[in-house]
């Protein structure tokens, strides 16, 4: 460390002097407005590239023009230097916190060079890694910028679909290896000590509510084996993850089994299910006992009002056993406190770090997810405050049209077509070229912000899939959206 | 020699379970117990690992039956028996409804009101709901009344509404409630079903002369019976039996009024409770269809409104105006939670001379919960019940605690030598033992009773009898205490309730010491002190005061009456006994004027001190806290972690914590992120480090880096395998969540320390 402290100052003389020198050669070069954006265009790829190599370059300070001479030469003199300047990133990389770095704000967002103009300096001080300065940059100096990201993302995108598409893929996981299980067990034969005691709570007519990190299927296959030596058990499995139907099913199965097989019942609702099993318990006297297994509490049919009166109705009978697992860290996401109340539920916390089954049904439930299109306001929030403020302008530009459609009644109120919003961009200074248009658009696309529909005539419409009262609140956020009224 | 296997029986029975791991969370009710039945509810644990005599575990089993069946007899109907003003109210006013016209058919055509409607409020909980149901059924026994009681959290529909009613009023009327036996011995059920799913979509709309069957669990000889009904004579009545939906119970009174007079039939009160849940659009529908038939039927409305909203406003929340002005409103107020929870302590802990008593943090505990958390009876009863279920089935002296201390000599011979050395382990024995040696200088009793069993036992009686006096004066002093905070705050902001005193007298040095107490001053000393008389002639306990406090009264007494005649006098008292006509003139005349009254002044004021250093003496004699007192800690259960984990779980902490210190329940090595632990343990532990969203192949990099550390050879297949499967865990665990929108990205749904 005190080796790279003592090369640094050398550099950075040495960088400084360099710099001095294109501040006395700059009058002689660039002459005509038209000149000077060419050498700027290409003074910026060479940034780009420079950049790459070496971050400390572009953070020097110098005004706007004298950008390309400092690069130029230090292009020139990359060969002599390299080695010395793989140091001095090194320095630097160690020494980021404490160095001030300048950042030159390029603000000419007509094509206007304005370098007699001395810019304003910001000084930023970062840790990360070296951004690239793109807060302003414009038109086609942002094309390397906006590419070195994109082929980021693409290959980050290729392995998250990977990653996606083996999750669903059973076969896939099949090579892993079950470690730690001997803890496992250890782990499971203590949580079967307490098997009396749920016993105990259960007679008491309190259902059982198991919390805790771990599948719990396998405890509760051996609660049933335990139980197994008792014919008077009627086991009951509720699955949280399934279908209503298959919920309806199971309330079934516990009508036939008290009143035999009929078939008038099978009408009923769930709730008229539960009414009837609870006033049979009601008014006759019998011994059975039903052991009720709710896997997963907080599964999407429990979502369903009707699934969860129904259990609510259940809970209250004393031959009827309740015995719950909760995966969720929420577990009131989805029943009410009133519901909770009433299910009389003891909890117990088994972290049993069994895993978790991927079963089909959660699979499907997975994928309809993935599916939801409909954004929310705060996720989209986000992701625009990570954007400049010319891509944020797109965003604006659309909803502001989609909500002008709206109010002038137009039947396609809700997206507008390719040709027309890169128009309304180009009038708005958004983007001047199709290409940077294009790229904008993808950014969007991919975070899945804007949607492209093909309508009938083969012509790409862009919406927002979002509500349209998100959409207007978006445009009223200040947060985002401030700095254009202002 | 068994010492140490006494010791090991004490920390089995889960008395004061000391936490070793997070997995010890649970009680350890079932550890090496002999379980004779676990199916029929009744466990026969044999504590001291077998070696309790049967006899005492049968007393015990029993002992807890008949504590949890006075929890029952104390919780019944409390509700009920809070709020018996307003009940008598609710009487009064059904009864006086539809009464002022005349007894005509007529009459209650004349009225120009809507439906009589009580609203009763009453704080949010859920247990509630029982005042309503012994209220229905006293009413039904008291008043030739109908009563419908509808919980509306499991109405779904207009249908159930509807269903409910019919339903009630045929049952009220003779009819058996259900059916259902009969109903399943016939097997001409037939397409009833579908006629009536037909009718239920009618009747959405809103018409109610439609005949809807709503009631499906009806057999279809009843559809034929109302069909007839529609053209029966008015003469005859319809019987109850032929009452399927509203239309025929609009019949069914039009017929009987013309037989017997309306005033002879039943009036249909419909009590609703959690109104404030139930659907507005589907209310709306049935205040219409009952202000349909307000004309033929005499009904009367209860809401049960557990929101905030108070008077009208309850209604105004989720109804218009058209609906309102359907209901003519009166209103009633339950007692409050502050009240309610006043009565509670007292039945529980205070005037409980035997019983299980509760230390500090259960109190706070039960205090939460019904007085924050849950604002619900039924886990205060829940609370109970399990620490008596507890409290006797982990404990073996228990059988020593809940029986009056004359009878308890039958029950010290069941005590063999594991529960005496049980006592002899217990921190206020072995402070007893030692008062004896260091004040009393009887070091051959101390040896006797840490050597002799049966010293022991001779000796329990005299302690547990001690318990009992302490109890006795503890539920007097504490009256007084509460009694004279009126006469002593000036601010009635500072007057404490009972649930609050009660806690102060938990807590370590007890409500005798507690400054509450210490700060009282008096005001009305006369008043305060005949209040005081009262109580304890009230105790018997505590007839040794009495005399004294006679005494000390006679003189204030007798002073008063002198000072009547100079008034003057009284101001050095502060605010004395009696005001009298003049006395506020004297107040600002500091300065006694002549000798005689300075002679009384004198005497009063050393009258009031002596009181007061008595009363002071009193309280912290009688007031002091528990753990004073030997072998407390058999009655007193002090542990509050089982409650919690019972009825608080954490469900979010304890998932964060399996994930984020797995080394708690697994034996893995310590350390931030390593490959050793499990792959769910890293891939959490990496979140960290990511924003509110993550890029799932960000987060596979991570993960590989640690990955490969064990392992450099590891195939890039079995990496994304261990990946998925961990980051599948984490999903339906609910850490993570899909980014909707953001392919590639999962959202954080956990953030702060973890």
């Amino acid at each position: 460390m005190p080796q790279i402290r003592n090369k640094v100052p050398r550099e950075l003389k040495f960088l400084l002097e360099s710099n001095k020198k294109f501040l006395t050669s700059f009058s002689a070069k660039g002459k005509t407005i038209a000149e000077r954006n060419k050498q700027r265009r290409r003074g910026c790829q060479i940034t780009n590239r420079v950049k790459s190599d070496s971050p400390f370059v572009v953070s020097e300070i110098v005004k706007e023009p004298v950008q390309e001479e400092q690069e130029s030469v230090t292009e020139s003199e990359d060969e002599e230097m390299q080695d010395e300047e793989t140091d001095v990133v090194k320095a630097l990389s160690a020494l980021n916190k404490e160095f001030p770095r300048v950042v030159i704000p390029i603000s000419n967002p007509g094509g206007k060079a304005s370098y007699l103009k001395v810019t304003t300096r910001q000084i930023k001080i970062r840790s990360e890694q070296i951004q690239p300065v793109q807060e302003n940059l414009t038109g086609s100096e942002r094309y390397f910028e906006d590419n070195a990201m994109q082929t980021g993302r693409f290959r980050a995108k290729k392995t998250s679909d990977d990653i996606i598409n083996l999750i669903h893929n059973e076969s896939a996981l099949s090579p892993v290896i079950e470690r730690h299980v001997e803890e496992f067990n250890e782990i499971e034969s203590y949580i079967t000590k307490y098997f009396n005691q749920w016993e105990f709570q259960l007679n008491f007519n309190q259902n059982i509510l198991l919390y805790g990190f771990g599948s719990k299927e396998r405890i509760l296959e051996h609660y049933q084996a335990f139980h197994n030596k008792s014919k008077s058990i009627t086991w009951v499995h509720f699955y949280g993850n399934d279908d209503l139907i298959t919920l309806d099913l199971a309330y079934l199965t516990l009508l036939e089994n008290l009143f035999g097989p009929k078939s008038k019942y099978s009408k009923f609702t769930l709730v008229r299910k539960a009414d009837l099993i609870r006033d049979y318990f009601k008014t006759t006297d019998v011994k059975s006992i039903f052991k009720i297994i709710i896997h997963d509490i907080n599964g999407s049919v429990f979502e369903n009002h009707e699934a969860r009166i129904a259990l609510v109705l259940l809970s209250g009978i004393p031959n009827i056993h309740l015995l719950a697992t909760s995966e969720n860290i929420n577990f009131f996401s989805v029943w009410n406190l009133i519901e909770v109340d009433r299910m009389n539920w003891h909890a117990h916390g088994i972290t049993s770090y069994g895993n978790y089954k991927l079963s089909m049904a959660n699979r499907k439930k997975i994928v309809k997810t993935c599916q939801n299109f409909g954004l929310e306001k705060n996720e989209v929030k986000s992701v625009l405050m990570s954007f400049n403020t010319h891509r944020r302008e797109m965003f604006y530009t659309l909803a502001n049209h989609i909500v002008e459609a709206k109010r002038k009644g137009d039947t396609n109120w809700n997206g507008i077509s390719l040709n027309k919003f890169f128009n309304y961009c180009n009038k708005n200074l958004i983007c001047r070229e199709k290409k940077n248009f294009h790229l904008y658009l993808e950014d969007y696309v991919r975070q899945g912000i804007f949607i492209s529909n093909k309508s009938r005539s083969d012509e790409a419409r862009i919406t927002i899939p979002m509500s349209f009262r998100d959409i207007k609140a978006m445009l009223l956020d200040k947060e985002i959206f401030g700095y254009l009224k202002g | 020699m068994s010492n140490k296997s006494v010791l090991k029986a004490i920390e089995t029975s889960g008395r004061n379970p000391k936490l070793k791991s997070r997995l010890n969370n649970e009680q350890d009710l079932i550890k090496s117990g002999k379980l004779s039945n676990s199916f029929t509810g009744c466990f026969k644990e044999i504590l001291f690992n077998g070696r309790e005599s049967r006899k005492a575990v049968e007393i015990r089993y029993d002992d807890c039956d008949r504590n949890i069946k006075e929890v029952d007899y104390k919780i019944n109907n409390f509700y009920f028996q809070m709020n018996e003003v307003l009940v008598n109210d609710l009487y009064n006013y059904i009864e006086d409804t539809y009464s002022d016209e005349n007894d005509t058919h007529q009459f209650l055509k004349s009225r120009i009101f809507g439906l009589p409607t009580a609203l009763v409020f009453g704080g949010y909980d859920p247990s509630r709901e029982n005042l309503f149901e012994s209220f229905a059924r006293s009413l039904s026994e008291k008043q030739q009344t109908c009563v419908v009681l509808i919980d509306s959290t499991t109405v779904l529909k207009l249908e159930d509404l509807v269903t409910h009613t019919i339903r009630y009023f045929k049952y009220k009327n003779g009819s058996s409630f259900s059916g259902y036996n009969h109903f399943f011995a016939e097997n001409t059920y037939n397409s009833d079903d579908e006629e009536t799913i037909k009718d239920d979509e009618e009747l959405e709309e809103d018409s109610i002369d439609e005949g809807q069957s709503n009631h499906d669990d009806e057999s279809d000889d009843d559809m034929n019976l109302e069909e007839e009904s529609g053209e029966n004579d008015e003469l005859t009545s319809l019987s109850v039996k032929d009452v399927v939906d509203i239309e025929s119970l609009v019949k069914w009174y039009e017929s009987n009024a013309k037989l017997h007079g309306l005033r002879s039939l039943p009036k249909l009160i419909i009590i609703i409770y959690n109104f404030d849940l139930l659907d507005p659009v589907i209310a709306e529908k049935y205040l219409h269809i009952l202000n349909e038939h307000k004309s033929q039927i005499p009904i009367v409305l209860i809401l049960g409104i557990s929101s905030g909203y108070r008077g009208i406003d309850a209604i105004h929340e989720g109804y218009s105006y058209s609906v309102e002005r359907l209901l003519r409103l009166k209103e009633f107020h339950l007692s409050d939670n502050i009240h309610n929870f006043d009565e509670l302590i007292a039945r529980f802990f205070i005037k409980n001379h035997f019983g299980v008593k509760v230390g500090i943090r259960p109190y706070n505990f039960l205090n939460d919960m019904y007085g924050r958390l849950k604002v619900s009876l039924k886990y205060f009863e829940c609370s109970i019940k399990h620490v008596i279920n507890y409290y006797f089935y982990s404990n073996p002296l228990s059988i020593l605690t809940t029986i009056d201390p004359d009878e308890v000599s039958s029950r010290v011979d069941l005590l063999n030598k594991y529960h005496i050395e049980m006592i002899r382990m217990q921190p206020s024995f072995r402070r007893l033992v030692e008062h004896f040696i260091d004040e009393h200088s009887h070091p051959k009793v101390a040896r006797s009773l840490l050597e002799d069993d049966n010293s022991v036992k001779s000796i329990l009686p005299n302690i547990l009898r001690d318990m009992k006096n302490y109890h006795q004066n503890f539920a007097v002093a504490f009256e007084i205490v509460h009694n004279l905070q009126q006469y002593v705050c000036d601010n009635p902001k500072l007057i404490k309730a009972k649930y609050e005193l009660y806690s102060y007298a938990l807590t370590h040095p007890g409500l005798g010491e507690h400054e509450h107490v210490r700060k009282l001053k008096f005001r009305d000393l006369k008043q305060f002190l005949e209040n005081f008389q009262n109580v304890l002639e009230k105790a018997e306990c505590v007839n040794s005061a009495i005399p004294k406090f006679f005494e000390k009264l006679e003189q204030i007494g007798n002073l008063l009456q002198s000072s009547i005649k100079l008034p003057k006098n009284k101001k050095r008292k502060k605010k004395t006994a009696i005001l009298m006509q003049g006395e506020i003139d004297s107040i600002f005349a500091l300065a006694p004027s002549s000798t005689t009254s300075q002679e009384i002044t004198d005497k009063f004021t050393k009258l009031i001190d002596e009181i007061f250093e008595y009363l002071q003496v009193f309280f912290k004699k009688n007031l002091c806290h528990y753990s004073t007192k030997t072998l407390y800690e058999i009655f007193y259960w002090e542990e509050s972690y089982s409650l919690e984990g019972l009825f608080l779980p954490r469900i979010r902490q304890s998932i964060a914590t399996a994930l984020g210190r797995p080394k708690q329940y697994l034996n893995y090595p310590a350390g931030k992120i390593s490959y050793t632990q499990d792959d769910r343990c890293i891939l959490y532990k990496l979140l960290v480090g990511f924003g509110k969203f993550i890029h799932i192949n960000d987060w596979l990099e991570s993960f590989e880096n640690i990955i490969k550390k064990e392992n450099r050879n590891i195939t890039d297949d079995e990496t994304k395998a261990r990946f998925c499967r961990a980051f599948e865990s984490l999903k339906i665990v609910g850490v993570i969540a899909d980014a909707k929108g953001k392919r590639g990205y999962v959202r954080k749904m956990i953030w702060g320390k973890f």
